[in-house]
């Protein structure tokens, strides 16, 4: 015998999900609870590769730290130095160089692009768009060459050292980056057409869910927000 | 002015019957302290008027002799950032849950209570969000004592 509360509690699926899941670009594990084709809840338990560094920084020194700081993100690196070094900078209360701010946002900007080409990729690979993830793949060496070029590095590029940068510009890497950066503005005019002919096939985007996602501060589905855009 | 001086204006007269001390760390800030029963509203007149999102929490612990934790709410709006700066008690460190006016409140809620043992009052979740289920209760990693390697 049951009440009718007890049955339909005990009607409910749990879809766990994870910490190792071959969708999963990280670990983390998540339970979904649903309704037949609605999901009803959700929770998430992340950590699993979790590396402590906040603590780590308490025991480093200056110098240490920016290496240590430099390996948040295997993707965007350089911007967790940057923002370390500025501010290491503002507590000794020096600037760096111009010259050497000019080159910091250089390879930001050029991090930008690369970062930006990455997600296209993903993206595109989670809507089941796999010619459009290996060809901006492709096209992210473009920048990941210009980096190595630049500072010999191509993830962790450590351009940053506190009070300026490491590496400078010369003829031979501006006329390499013009020309790197004159192909990938024409690849992304191009994907731009793909992508927006495309959209009706095959990208899986409802658009009906930016309210929702407003309110839980989501990026992207339709939102006239984000960082980038912000800043 | 600039839409930044301007947005941070409006903060300010926003938040203007709560502040109890402001600084201007950057061009672009705003770091305020509030008192923390004046947290929810203080967050409330933000939200009220479509003042920025919020974007994170951070736990601030300033050691067993200040015996004082500051849990900064970080508001942006464009360029803007907005700190509400609230100090509490290190031995008795409680803050009301934000869940109920910001529902993304929760992930940063969570890190705070495990991390710095911090308990949020209200918080819909109080589960692990980073630790794993072997570690020890009571023992809260971002606080100045922890040693990582005794």
């Amino acid at each position: 015998m049951h009440t009718s509360e007890h049955s339909e509690k005990s009607e409910k699926f749990i879809i766990p999900m994870g910490p190792q899941h071959p969708a999963l670009k990280e670990p983390g594990h998540f339970e979904f609870t649903v309704a037949g084709e609605v999901v009803t809840d959700a929770s998430v338990r992340l950590g699993y590769a979790h590396r402590g560094i906040e603590k780590a920084t308490e025991t480093r020194n200056w110098a240490q730290n920016l290496y240590l700081l430099e390996r948040v993100c295997g993707i965007c690196s350089h911007v967790h130095a940057t923002a370390y070094s500025l501010g290491v900078e503002q507590l000794a209360g020096v600037e760096a160089p111009p010259r050497a701010q000019a080159i910091r946002t250089l390879v930001a900007e050029l991090e930008r692009i690369h970062s930006h080409l990455l997600w296209l990729g993903v993206a595109a690979h989670e809507a089941g768009f796999d010619t459009l993830f290996m060809y901006s793949w492709r096209d992210r060496e473009t920048v990941m060459d210009i980096l190595e070029e630049l500072t010999g590095n191509r993830v962790n590029y450590s351009a940053n050292v506190l009070g300026g940068v490491k590496v400078d510009v010369n003829d031979e890497h501006a006329g390499a980056i013009r020309r790197g950066l004159d192909f990938l503005e024409t690849r992304t005019r191009h994907y731009l057409q793909v992508v927006c002919a495309a959209h009706q096939r095959h990208w899986r985007d409802d658009g009906g869910t930016g309210n929702q996602a407003g309110r839980y501060r989501a990026n992207g589905a339709g939102l006239r927000c984000g960082a980038r855009r912000s800043h | 002015m600039n839409s930044v001086t301007e947005l941070l204006a409006t903060a300010e007269q926003l938040l203007s019957s709560w502040i109890q001390s402001q600084e201007t760390p950057g061009p672009n800030r705003l770091d305020v302290v509030v008192a923390v029963y004046d947290l929810l509203p203080a967050v409330q007149a933000l939200q009220q008027s479509g003042w920025g999102y919020l974007a994170a929490i951070t736990g601030l612990d300033l050691g067993p002799e200040a015996g004082q934790i500051e849990v900064l709410y970080h508001f942006c709006s464009g360029a803007a950032v907005v700190t509400l700066r609230v100090p509490i008690e290190r031995d008795a460190a409680v803050v009301p849950s934000l869940c109920g006016a910001i529902p993304s409140a929760g992930v940063f809620e969570r890190e705070l209570m495990e991390m710095f043992g911090v308990t949020v009052d209200g918080a819909p979740n109080t589960d692990r969000l980073f630790l794993p289920d072997e570690w020890p209760e009571g023992v809260y990693p971002l606080r100045k004592d922890f040693e990582p390697n005794p």
